[in-house]
C-alpha cells in the first residue's frame, strides 16, 4: 500500500482501502458508551501501542547521522516519512544491563537486567504496569498480541514476571472484540465464571490454612498463590460485568488467518488491522505486539554476505511500510476533534542492535504518536548508551499514571516533550 | 552483621580488633593481610580480575557481595591466590585469613538461610505438573504443557522456588488444564468407542497423490513399478481429477517417495484423525529401493522412514499444528519391514511420513521427471492403526474418580430440576478422514445412590493421591461439603464431583511441594525421590513404604531408587535432567545456515538429541564414572551419526552402543553433535559460548558475566579472519585475559568441530577458499561453501599446561575425575532439591561425592549416594 495516505479521504475509504471496513459505532458516537475518560476531565482517553519486532532492525538502514528536527531520512525512515513529525527517533538508547542476545527479546517492556543470568527473574512489563491503574475502564484492561507461528512468546509479563500468553490469531482476536455470544451461550459464560469464582474462594481459603504449617519465608511465597486467586477473581469479576454488556458491532468481515510462516509482513499487517480496530471501539487502550521474525533468523546471520543483507533488507523495509499504514490509519481516525494518533503512542523496536553481532546496545527504537512534541531525532552517546526505561517513565506519566520510575530509570526521557 | 558495619571495607576493619584464636597460627589481621599480599594488583588502579580489595566492602550479609568474597576465600585457600610468580605468604597467615573468612561467610549465611527452610516452598514445573496429571488420572498421552505460561531458570534448572512464580494467568491456565483432562479422564458412554482397525495407504493421500503424478513418487507393485500407473514422464496426463475417476492409486500398492517432506509438501494418511485420544497400535510396512530411471533396483543400504503424529487443526486444511516424531524405522533394501509399537494419540492426529534418511531432490522440475531420475526412494506399503485400545470400561482415569459407580442413562426430562451433565458432540471434522465416531446414545452418566457417602469414600481415595500425603478428615469435609452444596444447587452426581475434583487439582496441595518440617517427612521423601528420578508423583508402592515408615531405611530406599531407575518413567528424568544440565531443550533453536551446511537435516537433529540421552542413560545403566563426560571409548549413536562422525559399520536408525576406534575423539559429551550445535548459532561458532558452556556446565566454574559496553564481535563468514584472531585482544589486553585464559581454551579445542558438529581442519566459508571436496555428503546434495582458513584447535590451559588439540585437551580434562563428579553431583543436587549450594553446604556436597568416589564414582552410584544423602532428604 502507497504510505503516503491523502488524508482528504474519508475515514471510511481508507479502512476499506486498508482491507478493514468499519460501521458505526464510531469512536465519537461511543464515548458515552464505552470511553467514559480515564482522567475524568471529560478529555478522551489516552493509548499505548508497543512493537517489537525480536531479530534486530539492520541499524545502517535506520539510524541518521545527525541530531535534532533537521536529520536526514535514513533508508528505513523514509518509509515513515509522512509521519516525521509525528514521531521521534532514538539512538544510543538501550535498557542497561541487558544482555543475552535473543534472551533480551523478553525484556523489551521489562527493562530486567541480565535475562542470560542464572536466577533471572523478569519483571512487570509497561503494559501491565499500566494495567494496573487503568483496567477495567474497558472490557479488557490489555490485549496481549504476537505474530508468531511458535506461540509462547509475549511482550507483557506481570509483576512477579510470569508470562501473559500472547494472542496470535487475528481471527480469534476479532472473535474476542466484536463476536457476541447467544443469550444463553452468555447466561453459560455468566455461571461459568461465578462457578470459577466460587472454586477460588474455596482453594484461597485452603491456602489460608496451610499457611499455618509454613515458615514465614513459605508463607510469603505462598501469599504469592493467594494473590494470585484473588487476582484472577477480581478479573471474574469484572468479565462477568462486561458479559452483560453489549459488544461494539462492526461490519468489517472476521479475518482469515494465513497459515504460511514466511507472510510474516501481511500476518503482521492483520494484526495492525485489529489493534486499529481494537483501539477505535475502545476496547482496550494498551496493547503490545510481538512481532516474531524467527522465520529470517539464519538470514540476519548474514555474515556481511551483501546478497543476504540485501534480502534482509527488502523484509524489514516492508515491516516499516506496515508500521506505516498502521500511524496512517490511526492519524485518519478522529476523536473529539483529535486524531486516534495523538492519544495513541506507538513504540516501535527491537531488542538487538545488530542481530549479525546479537548486541544489545543502540536499539533502533522510535515512538510516535500520543501527544508529545515530535518531529526530532534524539541522539545520545553510542558508547555510554542512555536507558531506554526513562522512555518508559515518560510514557507511563503521559498515560496520566504518577510514577517516576519505571526498572532501571533514571527519569524521565530528556529532551521529549508533552505536547 | 551490624548496620554499622556495612559499608566498611576491609581496611576500616583493621581497627577492629579482630583476634586468631589457636592452633598456633600466627594471628594477622586480615586488612594486614591482603594490604601485603593482594592489593598490589587488586587495587582501584590495576583492578585485576575486575577486583579492587580496596572497594569491596565486608559485609557478608550482602547477597550481592557475598559470592565475590567466596571467591576470594577460594582463590586463596586453593592457593591459586597470591599467583605463582609473586612470594608465597607465611602458611599460618593464610590459614588464619581463610579460617576468618571461612567462619564469617557461614555465619552470614545461617543468619540469611536458616530462617527460611533451604528448599522453599514451590509449585510444579510444567513437566512435574503434566507428567503428575497423566499418572495421577492415567491418561498417559495428554498434552498439557504447551497451555501453561513458561517457568522460569535458576541456577541452570526450573526447579527452584525462585523460577516457580505463580500469577493469576497461571491460576487460569490451571483451571483450563484441569478441566480438560477431566474431559478427558471421565466416562461418557455406556461402552467403550468401538475398535477401529484400517489399514491405511499414502496413496490415498491429496499431497502424495499430486507428488506422483509430479515424479516425484512412484507406485510400486511386487517391489516393480505398478503396472496400472506408470511411472511419470513429460507425457504422463496430470489431471488428478481424471486419474482419480479411472481408480488409479490403488490402495493395494506401495508408494516409493523420492521426496523429502518440505513446505508444500507433508504427506500423511490422510484418511484417518484420531477421534477418540487414547492408545493405539500402529503396524507399518517399509522398504527401500534404488530408483534408476523406471527401474527398480536393490538400494544402497538400510534407509529410515520416519512416522510422526501430526496436529490438524480447524478441518484439516490448513497447515497442521507441528507433530511430533513417533519413530525412524529401518526400510531393508527390497524387503519389507514390519514395524509395530503403540502409542497415545490425541484428538485431530493424524500420522505423517517422510523420507527421512534421503536428500531433498524434486523430480517435478526435472526434463522427463521420474523417467529421468536415479536415486534412492522409501516405499512404505501400508500402515494400520488399530484402537483406540480399552483394557477395561469405564476406563482406569474414570475409576479414579468414581471408583465402580455404575454408568446410566440420563434422561432430562426424569430430571426436571437437573442440570444435565455438559456433553460435547464429537465430530469428525477434518475433512479427508474417513473414520466416524460412533452414533450418540444420549446421555449417560454416574449414577450415586448415597451421594453424599460415595462422595465422602471417592474424594477420601482422591484427595490424598493428589496431595501426595495424608488428608485430614476436616479438609475431606471441607471437599464434600461443596460438592453437597453442588447437588442442592441441581448439579448432578458427576458435575458436583467434577467441581470438587477441579478444586483439588487448582488447590495449593496439588500444585505445590508442601515440605513441612525441616528434615523430609516419610512422604516427603517419597515425593522427592519420585519428582526427582520420575519427574512426577510417586506411585503406589512409594507410597505404601511411606505409610509404614519403611522408606527412609538406607537399603529399602535404596531399592526403591533401582526400582525407579528401571521403569520407563525414569526417562522423563534423563530428559528433564539433561535438557536443562546441558540445554538440550535448545537444540532446535538455530537452524543451520543452508549454504554453508547444506547436509543438515531434521533427521540428523533428532538423532543428535536420541544419542546425548541414550549416553546419559548409559552413563547410569553401566554405572560409569565421571570422565566419561568428556571422554569415551565408546558412543551411542546410529547410521546418520556414524556417517556424520566417519564412524564405519553402523547401519539403520536405532542407536546402539559402537565401540570406538582409537584416537576418536567421539562419544562423551562435549564432542557430541548435540552439544556442539547447542553451543553454536547456526552459523558460526564462538570459543567464548562454547568455552562458557564447558566451564559452567562440566567443570562447575561459570564464568564471571562479561562487563559492560564490551563490543560483540560481528562474525564473518567471507573466510578473511578466524575468530580466533578477533578473539587477539582477549590475549593482549591484560584485563581480559584474566578470565578469558579460562574461558577461551575449551572453546579453542572444540573449534575442532562445526556448528553441527562435524569435526574440521578448516572453516567453512562462503567468500573465498578453496573447493571443498564433497566428503561423507549425500552425493543428492549441492556442495554450496568453500574451504577458508585452518582451524587451530590448540591452547593452553590457565596452569599453563598446553594440548595440541581435542584429544590432547579431552585427556587433561578426564584426568581430573573428582572435579568432574563433583560438578555433575552439584548439578544433580540442584535438580533433585531446588536449592541453591549454599556456601555451607560444601561439606555435605563433598561428602556425597566421596560416599560416591568410595564405591567406584560411578553415575549410579551417585544417584545411590545423592539421594541417601542429608542434602537431599532435608528441606
Amino acid at each position: 500500500m502507497n504510505i503516503s495516505l491523502n488524508r482528504a479521504l474519508s475515514r471510511r475509504t481508507f479502512l476499506r482501502g486498508a482491507g478493514v471496513v468499519m460501521a458505526l459505532p464510531m469512536l465519537e458516537a461511543m464515548a458515552p458508551v464505552y470511553g467514559a475518560a480515564a482522567s475524568g476531565d471529560g478529555a478522551s482517553p489516552r493509548r499505548m501501542v508497543a512493537v517489537e519486532t525480536n531479530m534486530g532492525i539492520m541499524p545502517q538502514f535506520f539510524f541518521p547521522e545527525k541530531a535534532g528536527a533537521d536529520y536526514e531520512l535514513t533508508p528505513y525512515l523514509e518509509r515513515l516519512a509522512a509521519h516525521r513529525k509525528n514521531l521521534t527517533v532514538f539512538s544510543g538508547v538501550s535498557h542497561l544491563g541487558v544482555t543475552g542476545g535473543h534472551m533480551a527479546q523478553k525484556c523489551f517492556l521489562t527493562g530486567t537486567p541480565h535475562p542470560d543470568r542464572g536466577g533471572f527473574r523478569n519483571g512487570v512489563s509497561l503494559d501491565q504496569h499500566a494495567a494496573e491503574h487503568l483496567g477495567g475502564q474497558t472490557r479488557y484492561p490489555s490485549l496481549t498480541l504476537a505474530m508468531t507461528s511458535e506461540g509462547g512468546s509475549t511482550l507483557s509479563y506481570t509483576r512477579s514476571g510470569a508470562t501473559i500468553s500472547p494472542e496470535t490469531s487475528p481471527r480469534k482476536i476479532y472473535q474476542k472484540l466484536f463476536v457476541q455470544g447467544k443469550p444463553d451461550e452468555v447466561e453459560a459464560n455468566v455461571e461459568a465464571l461465578r462457578q470459577g469464582r466460587s472454586m477460588l474462594d474455596f482453594v484461597g481459603d485452603q491456602s489460608k490454612r496451610l499457611q499455618g504449617s509454613l515458615s514465614a519465608n513459605d508463607k510469603r511465597r505462598l501469599d504469592q498463590y493467594f494473590t494470585s486467586v484473588r487476582d484472577l477473581e477480581q478479573r471474574l469479576h469484572s468479565s462477568q460485568a462486561w458479559e452483560y454488556k453489549p459488544k461494539p458491532k462492526v461490519d468489517v468481515p472476521a479475518p482469515t488467518d494465513i497459515e504460511d510462516s514466511k507472510m510474516f509482513v501481511e500476518k503482521t499487517r492483520q494484526m495492525f488491522d485489529m489493534i486499529t480496530l481494537a483501539l477505535e471501539t475502545d476496547s482496550t487502550r494498551l496493547i503490545t505486539l510481538f512481532v516474531d521474525t524467527t522465520v529470517i533468523h539464519n538470514i540476519t546471520h548474514h555474515g556481511g554476505r551483501p546478497d543476504v543483507i540485501a534480502q534482509l533488507r527488502a523484509k524489514e523495509t516492508a515491516q516499516f511500510d506496515a508500521l506505516a499504514s498502521f500511524l496512517g490509519g490511526l492519524d485518519l481516525a478522529k476523536e473529539q476533534g483529535q486524531t486516534l494518533l495523538d492519544k495513541t503512542m506507538v513504540l516501535y523496536g527491537t531488542c538487538m542492535g545488530s542481530a549479525n553481532a546479537h548486541s544489545n546496545v543502540n536499539l533502533p527504537v522510535l515512538l510516535a504518536g500520543g501527544g508529545f512534541k515530535h518531529g526530532q531525532h534524539l541522539a545520545f552517546s553510542k558508547t555510554n548508551n542512555y536507558p531506554l526505561t526513562n522512555l518508559f517513565v515518560s510514557m507511563l506519566q503521559r498515560l496520566g499514571i504518577e510514577a517516576s520510575e519505571f526498572s532501571t530509570s533514571r527519569g524521565t526521557m530528556s529532551g521529549l516533550e508533552m505536547a | 552483621m551490624s548496620a554499622q558495619a556495612l559499608g566498611r571495607s576491609v581496611f576500616v576493619m583493621a581497627c577492629l580488633a579482630i583476634g586468631f584464636a589457636g592452633g598456633g597460627a600466627v594471628a594477622v589481621e586480615p586488612a594486614a593481610f591482603f594490604k601485603a599480599n593482594c592489593v598490589d594488583c587488586h587495587d582501584a588502579d590495576t583492578r585485576k580480575g575486575n577486583l579492587d580489595l580496596t572497594a569491596l566492602k565486608a559485609d557478608f550479609s550482602n547477597v550481592d557481595l557475598f559470592p565475590r568474597w567466596v571467591k576470594v576465600y577460594d582463590r586463596i585457600e586453593s592457593g591459586q591466590m597470591p599467583p605463582k610468580k609473586k612470594p608465597r605468604p607465611p602458611a599460618g597467615d593464610v590459614q588464619a585469613v581463610t579460617h576468618w573468612l571461612h567462619d564469617s561467610l557461614i555465619a552470614a549465611e545461617r543468619a540469611r538461610l536458616d530462617p527460611q527452610g533451604r528448599t522453599a516452598i514451590r509449585r510444579l514445573t510444567r513437566g512435574e505438573y503434566e507428567n503428575t496429571v497423566r499418572d495421577l488420572l492415567s491418561i498417559p498421552g495428554i498434552s498439557l504443557q504447551a497451555g501453561l505460561p513458561d517457568d522460569g531458570n535458576v541456577h541452570g534448572f526450573d526447579k527452584n522456588a525462585d523460577a516457580l512464580d505463580i500469577s493469576h494467568v497461571n491460576m487460569a491456565k490451571y483451571i483450563e488444564a484441569a478441566d480438560s483432562a477431566l474431559d478427558m479422564a471421565i466416562a461418557t458412554a455406556p461402552a467403550p468407542p468401538t475398535v477401529l482397525h484400517e489399514r491405511y495407504s499414502l496413496a490415498s493421500d491429496y499431497a502424495t497423490r499430486i507428488i506422483l503424478i509430479n515424479g516425484d513418487a512412484v507406485l510400486l507393485k511386487n517391489k516393480q513399478p505398478d503396472p496400472n500407473f506408470p511411472p511419470a514422464d513429460d507425457h504422463t496426463s496430470r489431471n488428478l481429477g481424471e486419474l482419480e475417476k479411472a481408480g488409479k492409486f490403488s490402495v493395494e500398492s506401495s508408494v516409493g517417495v523420492f521426496r523429502h517432506e518440505d513446505e508444500s509438501f507433508n504427506p500423511t494418511f490422510a484418511h484417518f484423525a484420531t477421534l477418540y485420544p487414547g492408545r493405539y497400535r500402529l503396524r507399518a510396512s517399509f522398504f527401500s529401493f534404488q530408483w534408476d530411471k523406471g527401474t527398480v533396483l536393490p538400494s544402497r543400504g538400510v534407509e529410515a522412514a520416519r512416522l510422526s503424529a501430526v496436529q490438524l487443526r480447524e478441518n484439516g486444511r490448513g497447515t497442521a499444528d507441528g507433530s511430533r516424531v513417533l519413530g525412524y524405522y529401518d526400510s531393508p533394501s527390497l524387503n519389507s519391514q514390519v514395524h509395530e509399537f503403540e502409542t497415545w494419540l490425541n484428538y485431530k492426529e493424524t500420522i505423517g511420513f517422510n523420507t527421512a534418511s534421503l536428500a531433498p531432490v524434486v523430480n517435478y522440475t526435472r526434463k522427463g521427471k521420474s523417467m529421468a531420475f536415479t536415486g534412492p526412494g522409501i516405499a512404505s506399503d501400508w500402515l494400520e492403526i488399530e484402537g483406540p485400545i480399552h483394557d477395561i470400561w469405564p476406563p482406569q482415569s474414570h475409576r479414579v474418580l468414581f471408583g465402580d459407580l455404575p454408568l446410566t442413562a440420563f434422561k432430562p426430562a426424569d430430571h426436571k430440576d437437573i442440570h444435565p451433565p455438559r456433553r460435547h458432540v464429537l465430530k469428525q471434522e477434518i475433512i479427508h478422514a474417513k473414520n466416524k465416531p460412533d452414533p450418540a446414545t444420549g446421555i449417560w452418566t454416574v449414577q450415586s445412590n448415597e451421594p453424599t457417602i460415595d462422595a465422602d469414600r471417592l474424594l477420601g481415595a482422591f484427595l490424598p493421591k493428589a496431595f501426595r500425603r495424608p488428608v485430614s478428615v476436616q479438609i475431606r469435609k471441607e471437599y464434600v461439603d461443596q460438592v453437597r452444596e453442588r447437588l442442592a444447587a441441581g448439579d448432578t452426581f458427576e458435575t458436583a464431583m467434577r467441581w470438587a475434583y477441579r478444586a483439588a487439582m487448582c488447590s495449593p496441595d496439588f500444585l505445590f511441594h508442601v515440605e513441612p518440617g525441616d528434615a523430609l517427612d516419610d512422604y516427603g521423601l517419597a515425593c522427592r525421590v519420585s519428582y526427582f528420578l520420575w519427574n512426577s508423583m510417586p506411585d503406589d508402592a512409594l507410597v505404601q513404604l511411606a505409610a509404614s515408615h519403611k522408606l527412609n531405611d538406607p537399603a529399602a530406599l535404596a531399592a526403591q531408587v533401582d526400582r525407579m531407575l528401571g521403569d520407563p518413567r525414569s526417562q522423563r528424568f534423563v530428559e528433564d535432567f539433561v535438557g536443562q544440565w546441558l540445554r538440550l531443550r535448545h537444540l532446535a533453536e538455530n537452524d543451520p545456515d543452508r549454504k554453508l551446511y547444506p547436509e543438515f537435516s531434521p533427521y540428523l537433529q533428532d538423532s543428535m538429541r536420541a544419542e546425548t540421552l541414550a549416553y546419559f542413560r548409559e552413563l547410569i545403566d553401566k554405572d560409569l564414572d565421571a570422565s566419561h563426560l568428556v571422554r569415551s571409548d565408546f558412543a551411542m549413536i546410529n547410521e546418520k551419526l556414524a556417517k556424520h562422525y566417519g564412524i564405519a559399520g553402523v547401519s539403520g536408525p536405532t542407536i546402539r552402543r559402537v565401540a570406538l576406534p582409537p584416537n576418536c575423539p567421539r562419544g562423551a559429551f562435549i564432542t557430541q553433535a548435540a552439544i556442539l550445535k547447542i553451543t553454536a548459532n547456526g552459523t558460526t561458532t564462538s570459543p567464548v559460548v562454547r568455552g562458557a558452556f564447558v566451564m559452567g556446565r562440566i567443570l562447575g566454574q561459570p564464568p564471571e558475566p562479561p562487563p559492560p559496553n564490551i563490543p560483540a564481535i560481528e562474525p564473518d563468514v567471507q573466510g578473511a579472519k578466524t575468530i580466533r584472531e578477533q578473539l587477539d585482544k582477549h590475549r593482549s589486553d591484560p584485563t581480559c585475559a584474566s578470565c578469558h585464559s579460562k574461558i577461551d581454551p575449551p572453546g579453542f579445542a572444540l573449534e575442532a568441530f562445526d556448528v553441527i558438529g562435524g569435526q574440521r581442519d578448516r572453516y567453512r566459508s562462503i567468500g573465498g577458499g578453496d573447493p571443498a571436496p564433497r566428503g561423507a555428503i549425500d552425493p543428492f546434495i549441492g556442495i554450496s561453501f568453500k574451504l577458508g582458513p585452518n582451524v587451530d584447535a590448540s591452547g593452553m590451559m590457565p596452569d599453563g599446561r598446553k594440548f595440541g588439540g581435542i584429544e590432547e585437551f579431552q585427556s587433561l580434562l578426564a584426568a581430573d575425575t573428582h572435579l568432574l563428579l563433583k560438578n555433575l553431583t552439584e548439578q544433580l543436587a540442584i535438580y533433585a532439591t531446588g536449592r541453591e549450594i549454599a556456601f555451607g553446604d560444601r561439606d555435605d556436597i563433598a561428602a556425597i561425592v566421596s560416599a560416591a568416589e568410595k564405591h567406584g564414582g560411578g553415575v549410579r552410584t551417585l544417584l545411590h549416594a545423592l539421594v541417601q544423602s542429608r542434602f537431599f532428604q532435608t528441606k
